[in-house]
């Protein structure tokens, strides 16, 4: 268990943290940053919040921020391939499209198992990304 | 410390390895991109060259048309690039130029044909616009300055295709696309056993002539004399080859 056993409310502000993210990326796919921005201000909301739900705030985070170097370079391609011609459409680009999408769907239902399991205050630690996290989040 | 860099370069890896395996499936086959982005380029091409047909008087003289024709033929031929179609037509028109369309349509002017000293010359130009054809600079072209709506309704004739027609008719392409062309017409005359030192002698012309012409990419472009340079310096570096006299 992260911290010592969290209260109600605390289950709720650090499943929130995830939901954010959730509710973020209707608007984060055309432009990536929105997810991060929206993760980014609810963790600054909560710096003040007790261990648990600063903890899972920076997990959210720190796992959109991965999506959004790898949904910017997506946007970006994309956008060389309509506009500026730089770029055609070619085995590399449909791949990284797929390979991004896959991530993100991942990163979606992930998402939303640690803010249901965490509403209930259970634990979820993401491969990675929770180790990441106990070093920058310290009691 | 060593367990979050060894766990990440996991993560990296994995990803790497996702998009490396889907990388492998010829999707652009399986989806008909390749061909879908060649019709395009054909309709867009046929569109504009009508416009040209329309408004242009199109060259009756037999023996500028056999030049242009045969010039072709030797380049495609001794290239093997006969999967790719080409148009050569000329055109009875007073400025200096010669340009490529999408669809692989290639545009002579007669001025061009009057102007040059051999016939060595012509191939030149006539190979460095068939380059940008091949190499599918016409597209990158126009999408870099239209975007994707303005390519499309080129089909469609009106003011739109006039646009493009005009912007492909008389501006250079980028640097990096002039002297890609370049490189490659090289190629295409060394292997046709033309003379590809013709492409050098005509810049050279050009650059130093203060007749009015169309040829941007000769005219204006600033380092003209340092393309005209570093054609012959590629060409001392092909193996000798003894050419063919043109004489068409």
């Amino acid at each position: 268990m992260i911290g010592e056993n969290p209260n109600i409310s605390d289950c709720e502000r650090a499943s929130n943290s995830y939901i954010m993210s959730i509710v973020a990326i209707a608007i984060g796919l055309p432009i990536p940053i929105i997810n991060l921005v929206a993760t980014f201000i609810f963790f600054l909301a909560q710096r003040k919040a007790s261990y648990f739900v600063r903890w899972h705030s920076m997990q959210a985070l720190l796992s959109q921020l991965s999506l959004l170097i790898l949904n910017s370079r997506a946007w970006y391609w994309t956008y060389d391939i309509m506009f500026t011609g730089e770029e055609a459409v070619s085995n590399e680009y449909i791949a990284y499209l797929i390979a991004v999408v896959l991530i993100n769907l991942t990163e979606f239902f992930a998402t939303l198992y640690a803010a249901s399991k965490v509403r209930q205050g259970i634990d979820v630690r993401f491969w990675f990304f929770s180790d990441l996290t106990d070093t920058f989040v310290k009691k | 410390m060593n367990k979050i860099l060894f766990r990440g370069l996991i993560l990296v890896l994995s990803i790497f390895a996702v998009y490396q395996g889907l990388k492998e499936v010829p999707w652009t086959k399986w989806f008909g991109i390749d061909e879908k982005y060649i019709e395009i380029e054909q309709e867009v091409g046929d569109a504009l060259w009508h416009l040209i047909e329309s408004s242009e008087t199109i060259s009756t003289d037999t023996q500028n048309i056999k030049v242009v024709d045969s010039i072709v033929n030797q380049i495609v031929i001794r290239n093997k690039l006969q999967n790719i179609r080409f148009f050569p037509h000329v055109i009875d028109n007073l400025q200096v130029n010669a340009f490529a369309l999408p669809g692989g349509h290639l545009v002579v002017h007669t001025a061009l044909i009057e102007k040059v000293e051999t016939q060595e010359q012509l191939a030149g130009v006539i190979a460095h616009e068939l380059s940008h054809i091949t190499e599918r600079h016409i597209s990158k072209k126009l999408l870099k300055e239209f975007g994707v709506a303005i390519l499309t309704g080129a089909t469609g004739g009106g003011e739109g295709a006039r646009k493009v027609l005009t912007f492909i008719s008389s501006r250079a392409y980028d640097r990096t696309l002039e002297s890609e062309a370049d490189m490659q017409a090289i190629e295409f005359l060394y292997n046709a056993q033309i003379n590809p030192l013709g492409l050098a002698q005509f810049m050279e012309i050009m650059s130093e002539s203060d007749l009015p012409n169309e040829l941007d990419w000769i005219s204006t472009h600033p380092s003209s004399e340092e393309r005209a340079q570093n054609i012959k310096n590629r060409v001392d570096e092909l193996p000798i080859k003894v050419y063919k006299d043109l004489n068409i």
